[in-house]
């Protein structure tokens, strides 16, 4: 019995994990991003092997790899009179373009519809009154306007990245990155800071999370006062006088995002719109009539909208209206003589990377996936713009090569000469090669008539190569972003069917189990008063379970989900409270009963008096006040971290505490690791036998205690230094002291208890035998319950945010609590009423820690304590251990329970079998974590499946899974440390019951 | 009912209303549990009899000799059958009046507030239901005492009136304990939210009730849906049941970002526990009627 549940479970975790990494894989395509920043190698044809370290560039100083660029871009190895003659004015231009002020004006979820128009037909008539500037510019045919398309994300920071790197990130990238908010991959800021460019950014703080270095001025604004309409925008405006004086920089980055907050309080039709649309076309007259004085005409202005909204305001969506973004482009390269504004000019965002990046001179960022916008190269002659569209495919070509080897230039042009271009290629890659071939070979016909004095023949020719080069660039541009974020169906649904079996089937090894035990609770829990019928914890867990998972698919809910788990949590607990004092009532009554009846017979009663030494009125005082512990710690818990997305701004004990004094926090991280050694203490006096070996565990327990204490005092002295030699060395101790003292109080507590007591000496009679067994190894595995708890609690305290202290300490009492509660009365509660109750406190706890469903709030500070040098392995555990601190807590609390657990059930001879006992101790408490998180993680799933084109996929519903895979590997850890603790202790246990039964025969 | 069960069924609801009662007044001398077969023999007879109609209301462990069943009634007819049988028959035209002062209670206390006055000004509005709806309860519900022999109406509504505090203490707690915030500028609404409860719970059952344990526990217990039971039992449990139900499901929209002014505590928490009191009225009435119907036609 006992086998085939375990082989069943295994079976089970097997097919999980299956299907989950199938999943993963499905769902979150890891696509190769290329490392590093583009050099003078984009000038070059991409050859077929990959590049080796040695033939990478030298390092320049800024100004020589700005001229490098420069002529490289015009002189290709093969052609080097010919582009000096041909290309001047793009050589002329790209020195022009080296002292060039260039504005970037982004006007947060502006919806091109709005400036644009939609489907040929121009804007309402209010919003063209709104931005009489712009619009007069447009019919002047004096900017070139297009319709960009975002990608999904519809929300500011990886719009921001995607229009910078020409990008689509996928959503793992970010995940990965989540210690640093940082731009790392190759863009055009980088790059233009490399060539010495000055950078210069009002507005949106969040372009100086991506780029914290880059910018000689910066004066960020939050958009977290989502009602704050005119601030936001007066704080970037005020600098503009200024700046536009300055003139010292060459990038300007105004980011306003007032437009972005008038949808989000009112949406699209609100009365502040037209207003803050007055407002923005002022600015561009502003900036644009100052570019106008500076001569020349040297000066780009673009007007860019990250996204657009919806009817209602918001955005983070795929739908138009959020995808809608404008680009508008004002300078003298984007006039052309003649011009239909209202057209609908279809663009992609990240076209605006490649572009901006030809047009500035630096080379194109390595991953863009976007393509040259034709109508901003008017000014230049044909052949320059076929050199860029060149320049455009080999970058492209790259990106391909990192994603299919198979991709090859030269291989491509050979493969053409053996088959024709006529034949229509059927493999992707094929299609791609030819689209290659067929543009690179027009390109190099039309240069080899460029002297031919029929102007109509060059110009067919020209037409062709552009063509061409566009049929390449768009076919391999669509097929890197579907790359980036296609699902394939089949592969997440079969996913999903692998994680519903193992769900089932950990269900019916569950149901199976209960089966197996209800007749023999039956006979034993008679105490209990309505056997058969629901219970209302029962009923309670069941429905919480089930409005749990219904609020999965609800983003505010998974935003929010502490409150859900808190709230749930507390009412079980109350309930418990309700129980409690209702057996209480009950048992008085009873007792009138017995009094009548003349306490003829109560076995049940007088085991109890004897066996707990505890008076009823006692024990239900007990039972009350270890509820109510719970509760209280559970409020003050909930109160520490106000947590979530919404409500995060609302006053909690934390923000108050972080703006008291310090030594306040410091007291309370002392009372705490005072306390929890005094915990541990008084636990460790419970127990009946005390061998010395539980004095040298509590002597090590005291003094890690006392290295925790030296840590905090050590942090006090010195806050300023992070990394501290001596700190350094103190946790190392600490760790070593920890981990040696637990592993030997696992392997050798199930030794030190004597297998009988010594007061009833076992040869008398046999019945009462298994008792003492049973009582040995309840101490053995209480010993190392309260053992791993303890530590636990101290390691917490030691790695855990200071601020955590006091909420740590609860999470460790609520623990204890509870396991007494539960012990004191058996018959109470069901055994998994009490083990759901447990993972119910380890959830209600995690978000206590501060813990949410966004990977802001992972502590990366704490993962760093005791390491000397870095290692990814080393602190990502440390992480895991910060961020899961209290699951993980109380799932060794679980070890406590297991040892608590009614030994008085196996005293008759029949259940005395090691198999038995081991059954009855572990299977329940491992079987059920792992089927609530199975269930939790395949509704997740589904939900994540059913939610896939939602708006907030990415910001909400993704983070969430990480959370949730995570949270399987916890439920894996916990359950094997509980099952393994427990085979360990029976094991040892019944081999020395036999060698004593050896030895007394 | 299980053969092998341990537990006797057995209730007296017309003579001997609670067991412990009887027990200390030496009218059951033994009890012992019927099996199906017994337990429809004894109805029979007792219902013959006149004097005991066994219809489930308590359950007793008797762990000696569960096949010999045997039950065994003295001094029954001693004690004032006419005056039990007039109060625990409460007729539903008399628990729907009662529930329709209730009603109209609360309907005078949102008049007077006047519309959106819940919303606009939480506090205000919870006090004048609290000032209409205290009275008409603690009236009504001492009317319908449990023991009107040994009790007067005034010193019902005088527990009705201890109790109000007391029930409002522990419905705070609950709430507390279950999130509802505790700065200052909650305190009133939190205050009078809990005095509403107060009466919604506590106080209908202090005032019928007083101090016996066994109604009590009936109260806190949802076996009532299942065995049937008094009349008063179904007209204080089921409404109380739904009142803390809807302020449970009431509370479930407060964490959502709708930015809707009625998501602050305590006022969809309030809406919650008046539509499930509401609901729960109408949820005993259909029980009392149920149990008035299946009572009668076991008489006949």
């Amino acid at each position: 019995m006992g086998a085939a549940v375990a082989g069943w479970t295994v079976a089970a975790v097997l097919l999980q994990v299956a299907g989950l990494s199938l999943f993963l894989y499905g769902f979150f395509p890891v696509k190769p991003t290329l490392r590093g920043f583009s050099g003078a190698e984009s000038y070059r044809m991409p050859s077929c092997r990959p590049l080796s370290a040695g033939e990478l560039e030298p390092t320049l100083p800024p100004d020589q790899l700005g001229s490098l660029y420069r002529e490289l871009s015009g002189i290709p190895p093969v052609y080097d009179r010919l582009v000096l003659m041909v290309f001047p004015e793009l050589i002329f231009m790209f020195i022009w373009f080296s002292s060039i002020v260039q504005y970037v004006l982004v006007v947060d979820g502006l919806p091109a519809e709005f400036v644009l128009g939609r489907g040929r037909k121009p804007p309402s008539k209010e919003m063209m009154e709104s931005m009489p500037y712009t619009q007069s510019l447009l019919a002047g045919c004096k900017a070139t306007a297009y319709h960009a398309k975002a990608a999904p994300p519809t929300v500011t920071m990886p719009r921001l990245k995607a229009m910078v790197s020409g990008a689509i990130g996928g959503f793992l990238d970010v995940a990965f990155n989540f210690n640093t908010q940082a731009f790392l991959e190759d863009n055009l800021l980088d790059q233009l800071h490399m060539i010495g460019r000055k950078l210069v950014m009002l507005g949106d703080e969040t372009w100086i999370k991506l780029f914290p270095t880059l910018f000689v001025r910066q004066d960020g604004v939050s958009s977290f006062y989502v009602k704050d309409t005119v601030e936001v925008d007066f704080n970037v405006s005020r600098h503009l006088e200024f700046e536009l004086a300055a003139k010292d920089w060459s990038v300007l980055v105004l980011h306003y995002l007032g437009l972005d907050h008038v949808g989000h309080i009112g949406g699209r039709q609100s009365a502040l719109m037209t207003q803050k649309m007055k407002e923005m076309d002022d600015v561009i007259r502003r900036v644009h009539t100052a570019s106008l004085q500076d001569n020349l005409g040297r000066t780009l202005l673009v007007v860019v909208s990250d996204h657009g909204m919806t009817e209602g305001g918001n955005h983070g969506g795929s739908s138009y209206e959020e995808t809608d973004s404008l680009a508008l482009f004002i300078g003298h390269s984007a006039e052309s003589p003649y011009c239909s504004p209202y057209d609908q000019n279809e663009a992609l965002q990240v076209d605006l990377a490649p572009t901006l990046a030809l047009l500035l001179g630096i080379p194109i960022p390595k991953n863009n996936i976007g393509v040259l916008l034709p109508e901003l190269f008017n000014s230049l002659t044909e052949h320059q713009k076929l050199r860029a569209l060149e320049l455009n495919s080999w970058q492209i070509l790259r990106l391909l090569q990192a994603q299919v080897p198979a991709v090859c230039l030269q291989d491509c042009i050979n493969l053409e000469d053996t088959r024709g271009f006529d034949d229509l290629p059927e493999s992707i890659e094929k299609k791609l090669c030819h689209l290659l071939s067929k543009a690179f070979s027009s390109h190099q016909s039309s240069h080899l008539h460029r002297g031919s004095d029929f102007k109509s023949a060059e110009a067919g020719y020209f037409g062709t190569a552009v063509d061409n080069y566009y049929g390449f660039l768009r076919y391999a541009s669509e097929w890197l972003s579907h790359r980036a974020t296609d699902k394939p169906l089949y592969l997440l649904i079969s996913a999903i069917l692998l994680m519903t079996m193992s769900c089932l089937l950990l269900m019916g090894t569950a149901s199976c189990l209960f089966k197996k035990q209800s007749p023999s609770q039956a006979g034993n829990h008679s105490e209990s008063n309505l056997d058969q019928g629901w219970q209302l914890d029962e009923v309670f867990i069941l429905t919480g379970i089930f409005l749990y998972v219904i609020s999965l698919g609800s983003s505010s809910f998974v935003e929010e989900e502490q409150y859900t788990w808190h709230f749930l949590t507390s009412t079980l607990y109350l309930i418990f409270l309700i129980k409690t004092v209702q057996s209480m009532l009950k048992v008085s009554n009873s007792t009138l009963v017995h009094r009548a009846e003349g306490k003829s017979f109560d076995r049940n009663n007088l085991t109890y008096a004897t066996s707990h030494e505890l008076t009823p009125v006692k024990r239900d005082g007990y039972k009350l006040c270890t509820a109510l512990i719970v509760l209280v710690a559970g409020r003050v818990i909930r109160a520490w971290h106000q947590g979530g997305i919404n409500w995060v701004h609302f006053p909690d004990i934390s923000k108050l505490l972080s703006q008291a004094d310090s030594s306040i926090v410091k007291s309370l991280q002392i009372i705490s690791v005072l306390a929890a050694v005094v915990l541990y203490s008084v636990s460790l006096m419970s127990l009946r036998t005390r061998p010395k070996f539980v004095i040298w565990v509590w002597l090590s327990h005291i003094s890690c205690g006392l290295l925790v204490l030296l840590h905090i005092w050590e942090n006090q002295i010195d806050a300023s230094l992070p990394i501290n030699h001596s700190t350094t060395s103190i946790a190392q101790l600490f760790y070593a002291i920890a981990s040696v003292s637990i592993s030997v109080t696992v392997l050798a507590s199930p030794w030190i208890f004597p297998i009988y007591s010594t007061d009833a000496e076992p040869t008398v009679s046999y019945g009462s035998c298994p008792v003492k067994h049973i009582h040995g190894i309840s101490n053995s595995v209480f010993l190392t319950g309260i053992t791993y708890t303890a530590f636990w609690c101290l390691l917490q305290l030691f790695l855990q945010k200071p601020i955590n202290a006091i909420p740590l300490l609860l999470i460790f009492l609520q623990t204890v609590s509870s396991v007494v509660h539960f012990s004191l009365d058996k018959a109470l509660y069901k055994q998994w009423v009490q083990v759901v109750a447990m993972q119910f406190l380890a959830m209600a706890g995690h978000f206590g820690l501060g813990n949410t469903n966004s990977l802001a709030t992972i502590d990366v500070a704490g993962a760093f304590i005791g390491i000397s040098s870095y290692s990814t392995v080393l602190s990502g555990i440390l992480m895991f251990i910060i961020t899961y601190g209290s699951p993980l807590m109380l799932y060794l609390g679980m070890v406590l329970y297991v040892s608590m657990k009614d030994s008085d059930d196996m005293c008759t001879p029949q259940h005395f079998q090691w198999s038995y006992i081991l059954e009855n101790m572990v299977m329940l408490p491992c079987l059920l974590p792992l089927l609530i998180n199975s269930v939790a993680l395949t509704a997740y799933t589904l939900v994540l499946l059913l939610m896939r084109n939602h708006l907030f996929v990415w910001s909400v519903f993704s983070p969430k899974y990480l959370y949730v895979c995570a949270a399987t590997v916890c439920t894996y850890v916990g359950v094997f440390i509980v099952a393994m603790t427990g085979v360990y202790s029976c094991a040892v246990f019944s081999f020395r019951a036999r060698s004593y039964r050896n030895k007394s025969l | 009912m299980n053969r092998n069960n341990f537990f006797c069924y057995a209730s007296a609801l017309v003579l001997v209303p609670h067991v412990d009662d009887a027990l200390r007044h030496g009218e059951i001398s033994e009890l012992i549990n019927p099996n199906v077969q017994c337990k429809q023999d004894k109805h029979h007879r007792l219902v013959q009899n006149g004097s005991v109609n066994l219809s489930g209301l308590h359950l007793l462990r008797i762990p000696a000799a569960p096949h010999r069943a045997r039950l065994v009634f003295r001094n029954l007819p001693k004690r004032e059958p006419a005056m039990r049988a007039e109060v625990t028959q409460i007729s539903a035209l008399t628990a729907a009046a009662a529930h329709a002062l209730c009603f109209a209670g609360l309907a005078a206390g949102h008049a007077l507030a006047g519309r959106g006055a819940l919303i606009s000004n939480p506090a205000l509005a919870l006090r004048l239901l609290v000032v209409c709806e205290a009275p008409v309860v603690i009236a009504v519900f001492s009317y319908l005492r449990r023991d009107p022999g040994s009790c007067s109406f005034f010193k019902a509504a005088a527990r009705g009136l201890i109790g109000l505090p007391i029930g409002a203490l522990l419905n705070a707690f609950g709430a507390i304990v279950l999130g509802a915030p505790v700065g200052i500028k909650y305190w009133a609404a939190t205050i009078y939210w809990s005095l509403l409860m107060s009466l919604f719970t506590f106080v209908p059952a202090a005032c019928v009730f007083g101090a016996s344990k066994v109604d009590w526990q009936n109260v806190l217990s949802h076996s009532i849906y299942f065995t049937p039971t008094d009349v008063e039992n179904y007209m204080i449990s089921a409404p109380c049941h739904g009142a803390v139900l809807g302020a449970w499901l009431g509370a479930w929209p407060m964490p959502l970002d709708w930015e809707r002014p009625w998501q602050e505590w305590p006022i969809c928490v309030t809406y919650g526990a008046i539509a499930g009191r509401l609901v729960g009225m109408a949820v005993s009435l259909v029980l009392i009627v149920v149990h008035k119907r299946s009572v009668r036609a076991k008489t006949d």
